[in-house]
């Protein structure tokens, strides 16, 4: 699900070969995690989060004014996600500007957070949530979501809890967590899943491609312990952030596992 | 505004029945509203047809055409799903750009078809690297009585298996293997191995319904669309809406997907 | 009657919260415990405050901040939005005339309005107790919050630039007293009272359901014109309004100290605006300070810190 159109499937690639994949990881295992707080000046809550070679950076703003007017809700806060690409994110460069699936990712990450948010606090004003992929590989939107919540907390949005996100897939014939993009432009389905870790109340949930009902049901519980391996970390980052003296922002490295 | 304050009454209301074990229209939790399926409606399409699962109202057309495929997909056919939820079809829709919920609703039909490798691709290539035959999947929604992306799949797949690939009107050869003639038409069904069948299912208080109207929607916190294939297969899923589901909730309303599909293909397909 | 007296006794209430949670934060070594949201922090729920949320019998962090646990629970934030509620004394600017309103940016999602009666009012008001205020030099009471105008209010003529303290309130007072009107004021006059730009103090007076901000304007209210410097000597700050127990400290230590040390008056509201008046030079190390405090709020010791940090700059002149 990483490119502006579907892939086809491609000639056969072996993607598991003794027992490991192709990068060397095993089959429940995340790729590495890097996530810094406060990364952005101008933007009242921003995080910049690497997922293996995905890089992306997310941004909050508000509560602030909401426009148009006539889209204000009297009792609660309008959330707005943007999910973008850059042009050079991707191999073949992609065109700016929304296409469809930014436009799915967008609405599908927007509801994964309304469960969490506190919009209660901010009647009639905005909350916008601009989520930019820098580098992509595969797990775009599920890095995304990571950052959007860490960002989130970083602005001072009340919410009820962090969501953290991750995608699992099937490769020859294997389910798998975390996809890279070779695995997931030759494998056999790809799923995405958002979380929350407390409560094991899932918020976003797609699928695409072929898995039995027995797959999918596997594939579901490794995705989220997964979330709930994610969850840690982005609290260690939120909280090690003001560990330092200064809080201009902290840098917090781990390895996933 | 009198629409909003009369969309939230119904909502109550809705939500009130449901939390005691009821229904608006008087249906069981597990049971769809009634389905109809009509079948080469659009006679200038290559395949189409028309669903209404209660109110709701699709009409899918399949249209063909011939050109490149994509580049790392030389041998294989190419679908474009495209959705439009016109404006007589709900004072809600409005014309202009594509709104999310359309663009959700081609993609999720579309995942469905492309998950469950219903057409079979390999058979739509005319030249490899150079020509291929496009199928165009339209949607076009014609009344909005809730659940729309079940009508729309539904229609999908029903349209698929009306279809006919023009190879005459291209001055193309007969694909190979297929070729079946009809009274007066030289022209050979698309080849349709599969048939995905989507069921949603929504969440209101707490409780779990197949085939939500538009005022179940409106009182849904949450709702997952699950497509499921003739063996029992998954190949398609997506949750929307605002709310959150746990794991048994999940798995409560897949095994419901795949129940409720197999009932449908077996009436229907 | 000045702005620190008038409100002196909402102030201490209001600042004996602040009070609490600045103790309570000197209670802890280094640094202070951080909360994330959805961090489980209790099963009191009698005792879930701000910052919290309650769910199945549990307390629960709903901010990202710092947990004091003296005493109610709460998460102080580190950052977030200021939502007016009524009480507060905040420092607007108006952004548009539209009669018989101005309406004002409170560095909030929500505007707010001030009505024209408002300021006729607040003329009658201090008017009538327009007198000389000798004695007290007036450091920090309670919160340290004090105002120096540099602009006087009510006429249309430019003020001198005053760069004292108890004279300019003497002299607002008086004008005032002189400009005090009994009619109302009408559409075309309302730019001789507040024009666009005009910064002022003022209270929130009231915040309805719809979110629509009333003020009520204070004694001394027009303190300058834009935001930076050349406005008479003034320059207004602007910090995240989480951070602004901090800058006053407990019982007002940190902004007396900031005061005493920089030759600068200052001024504190609590949507996070700041109005400091000095020397050029006093104003850019109490802008430096206040920085440093900001960045700074979460961790303990601080007021010593900034006594170390200002130890050199005794008393700059």
């Amino acid at each position: 699900m990483n490119e502006e159109r579907e892939k086809e499937e491609v000639e056969k690639r072996e993607l598991i070969k003794d027992g490991k994949r192709l990068d060397g990881r095993g089959f429940e295992e995340l790729r590495p995690i890097k996530i810094e707080v406060g990364v952005l000046k101008r933007a009242d809550g921003s995080c910049y989060f690497e997922l293996g070679e995905n890089k992306v950076i997310a941004a909050v703003y508000g509560p602030k004014e909401m426009h148009p007017r006539h889209a204000q809700d009297a009792k609660m806060a309008v959330v707005k996600f943007r999910y973008n690409m850059a042009p050079f994110s991707v191999d073949d460069r992609k065109r700016p500007g929304p296409d469809r699936r930014s436009v799915e990712v967008s609405k599908v990450s927007r509801e994964a957070f309304e469960p969490v948010i506190m919009r209660e606090f901010y009647p009639k004003a905005a909350i916008e949530v601009y989520v930019e992929i820098l580098q992509s590989d595969a797990g775009t939107r599920t890095a995304g979501i990571n950052a959007a919540s860490v960002a989130l907390a970083d602005a001072g949005i009340p919410m009820k809890d962090l969501v953290s996100s991750v995608a699992v897939g099937k490769i020859d014939g294997q389910v798998v967590l975390d996809l890279n993009g070779t695995e997931d432009n030759h494998g056999e389905a790809d799923m995405p899943i958002a979380m929350v870790a407390r409560t094991n109340t899932i918020t976003l949930l797609q699928m695409d491609g072929h898995l039995t009902a027995e797959e999918f049901g596997r594939g579901l519980k490794l995705a989220m312990g997964a979330c709930r391996q994610i969850y840690e970390l982005q609290r260690a980052a939120l909280i090690e952030r003001f560990s330092s003296s200064s809080n201009s922002g902290s840098k917090s490295e781990k390895r996933g596992e | 505004m009198g629409l909003e304050i009369m969309d939230e009454i119904k909502q109550n209301y809705v939500a009130n029945l449901i939390a005691s074990g009821k229904r608006e229209d008087g249906r069981g939790f597990r049971e769809f509203r009634e389905i109809s399926v009509e079948r080469g409606v659009a006679e200038r399409a290559e395949g189409s047809a028309r669903v209404k699962i209660g109110d709701s109202d699709v009409l899918v057309g399949v249209k063909l055409d011939v050109g490149a495929p994509f580049p790392d997909t030389p041998n294989k056919g190419v679908i474009i799903t495209n959705a439009e939820l016109v404006p007589l079809a709900s004072p809600e829709f409005e014309s202009g750009p594509p709104r999310e919920d359309s663009v959700q609703l081609a993609r999720v039909v579309d995942r469905g078809i492309r998950g469950s490798e219903a057409i079979d691709l390999e058979r739509l290539c005319i030249e490899e690297g150079e020509k291929v035959w496009i199928v165009f999947i339209d949607i076009h929604i014609l009344d909005n009585g809730g659940n729309l992306v079940d009508a729309a799949a539904l229609g999908a797949i029903s349209a698929l298996l009306n279809a006919r690939i023009p190879f005459e009107k291209w001055g193309l050869p007969a694909p190979a293997g297929e070729g079946e003639e009809e009274e007066g038409r030289e022209s050979s069904r698309l080849p349709i191995r599969e048939t995905p069948v989507a069921v949603t299912t929504a969440k209101i208080e707490g409780k779990i319904l197949v085939d939500p109207n538009v005022n179940e929607e409106n009182a849904a916190t949450t709702k997952l669309t699950v497509i499921s294939n003739a063996d029992g297969s998954l190949s398609g899923m997506q949750k929307s809406g605002s709310g959150g589901l746990k794991e048994d909730e999940v798995l409560e309303m897949v095994e419901l997907g795949i129940e409720k599909a197999g009932e449908i293909r077996e009436n229907f397909l | 009657m000045r702005l620190d007296e008038f409100s002196a006794k909402e102030k201490v209430e209001r600042n004996y919260e602040r009070l609490i949670y600045c103790c309570a934060i000197n209670f802890y070594s280094q640094m202070y415990k951080i909360a994330v949201p959805g961090d489980l922090l209790s099963e009191e729920t009698g005792r879930a405050g701000e910052g919290t949320y309650v769910e199945d019998g549990k307390v629960y962090a709903s901010r990202y901040g710092v947990l004091n646990e003296k005493g109610e629970i709460k998460v102080m934030p580190l950052s977030g939005k200021y939502v007016p509620t009524q009480g507060d004394v905040v420092i607007g600017k108006v952004v548009e005339i539209s009669f018989p309103y101005w309406i004002v940016d409170i560095a909030s999602p929500y505007e707010a309005r001030l009505h024209s009666s408002e300021f006729a009012g607040a003329g009658r008001g201090a008017g009538s107790n327009a007198r000389g205020r000798g004695g007290r030099e007036g450091g920090a009471r309670g919160s340290g919050m004090r105002v120096s105008a540099a602009r006087v209010s009510g006429t249309r003529e430019s003020a001198a630039r005053v760069s004292g303290t108890r004279e300019s309130a003497a002299r607002v007072s008086a004008a005032r007293g002189r400009g005090a009107r009994e009619e109302r004021i009408e559409f075309g006059d309302m730019k001789k009272y507040l024009d666009l730009d005009d910064l002022i103090v003022a209270k929130v007076a009231k915040v309805d359901a719809l979110m629509r901000v009333d003020l009520a304007l204070e004694e001394d209210f027009k303190i300058g014109r834009g935001s930076g410097g050349g406005s008479g000597g003034g320059r207004l700050l602007e910090i995240s309004h989480t951070k602004v127990p901090r800058v006053i400290g407990r019982s007002g230590s940190m902004v007396r100290m900031l005061k005493e040390k920089c030759n600068c008056s200052i001024f504190i509201a609590e949507n996070g605006r700041i109005w400091i008046k000095g020397s050029e030079e006093n104003m850019n190390l109490v802008s430096e300070v206040i920085s440093k405090i900001v960045s700074e709020a979460h961790t303990a010791g601080l007021t010593d810190r900034i006594a170390d940090f200002l130890e050199p700059f005794r008393g700059n002149k």
